[in-house]
């Protein structure tokens, strides 16, 4: 592979309140006359580009400022997520036009899905499914490339009071570091969170596949990779306001499927202290150091193994690992996750987008 | 081009048409006739007069002269088809209404060509239709002839210049269906504009979901997909019905009447523009099958604005011509996987060299392997299918597929022999070349652990699939390597030359690949050396194993044939020679073919080895060559002793047998029994000699060839095909009267001069 320039650096565009520039500044109230009628004042009406607030601002604020780290998270904690590998996207781009137009065709095309054989104008106002693509660059912050996000509303107005939350959503994550490769045709997206109905989730990545010659494929965890993520989060400890409500979400949790030769017992749950599981894992662990060792999560396993066998003389080892439950999140094989803690949510998306690219390792050739 | 005017005024234009018409019968009329035909061309003749007299009767019952006229018209049809004079006549007629309704329904019915349609004809029904002087039924009846006479109209660029007029009769209900189906066969991509969608969707919404509309719909939504989102039911089986099976099926007799006449010709692709029943039950079963996506024209950009405008999808490509004028305006199918479906296509991808669409390929080919093969246990026929289209591609480009070498490295740690056998071999055989040891662990390897632990069978299979690996490293691979790789060292240097200053990542564009790719640099030659020590070493631990397999053995011979060939066909400085122990397991077998195939790859060595020394380039390497041809001496001298001199273990022989150890086992005359004469091999040769030239009485023995004989017996076994050991006597063995000596101290010669 030819050797990639330097990761195009994304400029990001400071919006600097007019209440910051002494020189601008506007009056703290639009001067109006008893009537409520506006006043023939210099001052004009607010061109589109620098309006600040409401549904009509093109603008937003510096992420910073606008949520704090650890909230920015807070619409995907909480809520089981489907997670899904996808192979670089040929001609997708961030830009506001180009992604305004993906929303229309995905619209049109949700609403030619529901009445089969019965054609949609791609310029009509659709009224039954409404989908938006729009840029998420807040989630994460380091990443060159911004998140993004797909909605489908039921209606048009839905989407644009948001008074409901959308019907079907989705996350495309960034990849944790720039790849060498085609920039300027592929755009790399290697995680995709989906929630919603699995209707909608196969027309919609039908519809991704052809759209943008790409390979959407449920991301599925192997027990190794759940053993990983079990030793890595077991020392996370639950939010602190979350720590009221659920204990049940407290500790680690581990599912355990039996083989199917094996009648009268189906699957085995073993559930741990948090506080246990981080002594544990401390005991293991080395201190200070923010790698975790292969080794490290082996004696992990064993020991929890060992521990299980002593109390119920049944081999863990021997069964699958299905679900893994830590304060963190809960992840299933079969590629289910839900994210516990704001905290950590950015460090869980991170590791799946790890493994996700791992999938696809072999595609860069 | 058709003016711009007559589609607006399609009146005057008629009258011109038939001003026109009303000359050229008489004309053509003239000429077409034969002596024997000349009857009924005489009395169609009079019934074209009958119809055009404005002064015929027109009522149908009792009219004898009518029926009569239109009899000979159908049977002149049917029969060899009606000139195109008479068709724009007739059109004329049955379209303006001057007889009665039933007359012109068969007229029109039976306007079935002697060659071709003239386009004229369909531009003259429409514009008939236009005056509304037909009724809406005749209408839709010259709608539908149009259509099923699609592929025999002599030209549509005039038909097509009328689409607006065309589209104006979808508001028709009845028309409808059959005016949907001429647009389907007209459309272009300038033809689908935003207001045609609208009206065919507010049509669509009165009347509901007809097929016909859909049909018409999906091919907009081919050319257009920014314009209109359309999803096919899945229980819709034809967009456009086939009404008159009668009609169509006088047509298409019609159509291979015409078809015989021609000389194979285009019409074949015509005949695929004519795919009116695209079967949707049809395609979504085949995906079922096969996981290489359809071909459907690009969505990838749908900015309506950007160049791709000006680009041609491939639904619009009919002929191959066609493909040729547009070949640089093309446009890739939407899944660059889809080329995999399509021959015409591969030669876009193969001329264009376009990384972005190999990669595109890549991506989906790592994800489509993995999941089909790794992730899905059992074998079944989509996924064979998907591996079949593979390698058509893989030997159309005349080389493998990156990824796909990359995804059977890693399939190959668990390949467990027999899933996709053929398929996985076949895509081994086309491996690009790398360094020994890598090659040796990603595919040598896993081969060899399935080799010791499989039949005999799946040996010989993997011996071929090494054989023809080795082939298209020659043939291929080492080019191709060495061409790769200079580009490299010169994109290297250049890039260090250039600095900083455009770092932008330039593809590697390279002639000989489709792909690009950055390869190790390294000897390729060395790569081919070990394979070929490795083949060796696999085969004679085999036949081992197996007894002297002869199926295994021929595989042997057939490797050893190629590289005995290296040099003289391939032109590979190259000389290893087999391991001594395959030569003698072959010489000394009880297969006559094997000892004669072993004898001409001797031979076949020698006039290498020759060649070799007569290169001047090569006499750097000599010193290399030398010690093959010390093997090969050695070989010769062993094996001319015992074929020709019967000697085999008077002296110290390379077989390492001696006279003493041979005398232990108690067989009578061992120098004799690996002759020409008496070996297993050849004594059933002998036997048949002595049944052909000896009385049956005689007692006969092998030994009893004498020298004098051999010369006979020899034009014997050339008879009988054993041209090898023939030939080998006559390159080794200098015979000059009764004394015969060998002559390998020739090659000793060189080889000591050296």
């Amino acid at each position: 592979m030819a050797s990639a320039g330097p990761a195009a650096h994304r400029t990001r565009v400071q919006v600097i309140s007019p209440e910051r520039t002494p020189g601008l500044q506007r009056p703290a109230s639009v001067p109006r006359s008893f009537t409520g009628r506006r006043l023939h004042t210099p001052y004009l009406k607010t061109p589109q580009s620098r309006i600040l607030h409401g549904r009509r601002s093109r603008l937003t604020r510096t992420p910073s400022s606008a949520h704090p780290t650890n909230q920015r998270f807070s619409k995907l904690t909480n809520k089981t997520w489907h997670t899904y590998y996808v192979s670089p996207l040929y001609a997708f781009s961030n830009e506001a036009a180009s992604l305004k137009r993906c929303s229309r065709q995905l619209s049109s095309h949700l609403q030619a899905e529901s009445q089969k054989g019965v054609g949609v104008m791609v310029e009509d106002q659709v009224t039954s499914k409404y989908a938006v693509f729009s840029l998420r660059p807040e989630l994460f912050p380091d990443s060159d490339v911004p998140a993004v996000e797909l909605s489908i509303y039921a209606s048009k107005s839905q989407a644009i009071s948001a008074s409901s939350p959308p019907a079907w959503t989705s996350i495309f994550c960034p990849p944790s570091s720039p790849v060498m490769g085609d920039d300027k045709h592929f755009s790399r997206l290697p995680l995709m969170l989906i929630k919603g109905a699995i209707g909608t989730t196969n027309c919609v990545l039908q519809w991704l596949q052809v759209q943008f010659d790409c390979c959407v494929r449920k991301l599925t965890f192997n027990p190794m990779a759940l053993s990983w993520m079990v030793s890595m989060w077991a020392e996370s400890l639950p939010d602190k306001k979350k720590n009221s409500d659920g204990d049940k979400k407290c500790g680690v949790e581990l599912v355990y499927h039996l083989p199917k030769e094996i009648s009268g017992l189906n699957k085995v749950t073993m559930t741990i202290d948090s506080r246990d599981a981080r002594a544990l894992w401390e005991s293991v662990h080395e201190e200070d150091s923010d790698e975790v060792e292969e080794d490290e999560v082996v004696s992990f396993m064993k020991a929890l193994g060992q521990h299980f066998h002593a109390c119920f003389h049944i081999h863990l080892d021997a069964l699958y690992l299905k679900t893994i439950g830590t304060a963190a999140a809960f992840v299933g094989a079969e590629g289910r996750l839900k994210m516990l803690s704001l905290g950590e949510a950015s460090g869980v998306l991170q590791h799946l987008v790890e493994l996700a690219e791992e999938k696809m390792a072999s595609l860069d050739v | 081009m058709f003016p711009k005017q007559f589609s607006t005024s399609s009146e005057q234009y008629k009258m011109a048409a038939r001003s026109r018409q009303s000359i050229t019968p008489q004309k053509s009329m003239v000429k077409s006739p034969s002596k024997k035909e000349k009857e009924s061309v005489k009395r169609l003749k009079e019934a074209v007069k009958f119809f055009t007299d404005p002064t015929s009767d027109t009522k149908v019952r009792a009219n004898i002269k009518l029926s009569n006229a239109l009899d000979t018209i159908i049977q002149e049809a049917q029969r060899n088809g009606l000139s195109e004079a008479v068709i724009l006549t007739l059109v004329d007629i049955a379209a303006s209404a001057k007889f009665a309704d039933s007359t012109n329904s068969r007229l029109i019915k039976h306007l079935l060509p002697m060659d071709s349609i003239p386009e004229d004809a369909a531009v003259q029904s429409i514009s008939w239709m236009c005056t509304n002087k037909p009724s809406h039924e005749k209408q839709a009846l010259l709608l539908k002839w149009i259509v099923l006479t699609f592929d025999l109209l002599d030209g549509t660029e005039k038909l097509h210049a009328l689409y607006g007029i065309i589209f104006y009769f979808i508001e028709n209900d009845t028309l409808c269906p059959h005016a949907c189906h001429l647009l389907y066969l007209l459309t272009r991509k300038e033809d689908v504009i935003a207001h045609r969608v609208r009206k065919l969707l507010s049509v669509q919404r009165r009347v509901g979901s007809q097929p016909h509309i859909t049909g018409l719909l999906s091919i907009y939504k081919v050319f257009a997909p920014h314009l209109v989102s359309l999803s096919l039911p899945s229980t819709q089986r034809a967009y456009f019905k086939l009404t008159d099976r009668n009609w169509a099926s006088k047509v298409r007799e019609a159509r291979e009447r015409i078809q015989e006449g021609r000389p194979a010709n285009t019409s074949m692709q015509r005949d695929a523009a004519h795919r009116t029943i695209t079967d949707v039950a049809m395609v979504q079963k085949r995906r079922k099958l096969n996981p290489v996506p359809d071909l459907r024209s690009s969505y990838t950009t749908l900015d309506p604005r950007a160049e791709v405008m000006t680009k041609v999808p491939l639904e619009q490509v009919k002929s191959f011509e066609e493909f040729l004028d547009t070949f640089d305006h093309l446009e890739l199918p939407s899944q660059a996987a889809a080329v995999l479906r399509s021959p015409v296509l591969q030669y876009l991808v193969a001329c264009r060299r376009d990384q972005a669409t190999t990669q595109r390929l890549n991506f989906w080919l790592s994800q489509t392997l993995q999941i089909e093969l790794m992730d899905s246990g059992s074998c079944n026929g989509r996924t064979e299918q998907l591996l079949q289209l593979l390698i058509n591609f893989m030997d159309f480009i005349q080389e493998s597929v990156p990824v796909c070498e990359q995804f059977l490295t890693r399939y190959l740690l668990t390949w467990n022999g027999h899933d996709y056998r053929p398929y996985i071999l076949k895509m081994i055989s086309r491996f690009r070349i790398y360094q020994f040891h890598v090659l040796n662990d990603l595919v040598l390897e896993p081969l060899r652990a399935l080799f010791f632990s499989s039949s005999v069978y799946f040996k010989c299979q993997v011996l071929h699939t090494l054989t023809e690996l080795l082939r298209n490293y020659v043939t291929h691979e080492i080019s191709r390597y060495h061409e790769t790789a200079q580009r490299q060292k010169v994109e290297e240097t250049e890039t260090l030359l250039e600095d900083d200053d455009d770092m932008e990542a330039r593809p590697l564009h390279s002639s000989s690949s489709v792909f690009s790719i950055r390869v190790a640099y390294f000897d390729p030659m060395n790569t081919v050396k070990k394979l070929v020590e490795f083949v060796d070493g696999l085969c004679s631990v085999a036949l081992q194993l197996h007894q002297h397999h002869s199926l295994l053995l021929h595989h042997t011979l057939t490797f050893f044939e190629l590289v005995a060939s290296l040099y003289t066909k391939h032109g590979i400085v190259f000389s290893q020679m087999p391991a001594k122990i395959n030569c003698y397991r072959a010489m000394f077998g009880i297969d006559p073919t094997a000892c004669s195939r072993m004898c001409q790859i001797i031979c076949n060595y020698k006039a290498e080895f020759t060649a070799l020394h007569a290169d001047n380039d090569i006499h750097k390497q000599w010193e290399e060559m030398k010690k093959g041809i010390i093997v090969l001496n050695s070989i010769i001298l062993t094996l001319c002793n015992c074929l020709w001199r019967t000697r085999a273990f008077d002296t110290t022989m390379d077989h390492g047998v001696s006279l003493e150890y041979m005398e232990a086992t108690k067989i009578p005359n061992p120098n004799k029994i690996f002759s020409m004469q008496g070996s297993l091999a050849t004594v059933c040769f002998c036997k048949k000699f002595f049944v052909e030239t000896q009385p049956a009485s005689k007692w006969v023995e092998p030994q009893m060839i004498k020298s004098v004989h051999k010369p006979v017996y020899m034009e014997f076994l050339q008879r009988e095909r054993m041209d090898g050991i023939v030939n080998f006597i006559q390159t080794f063995i200098r015979r000059t009267g009764a004394s015969q000596t060998t002559d390998t101290s020739k090659l000793e010669q060189t080889s000591t001069q050296n």
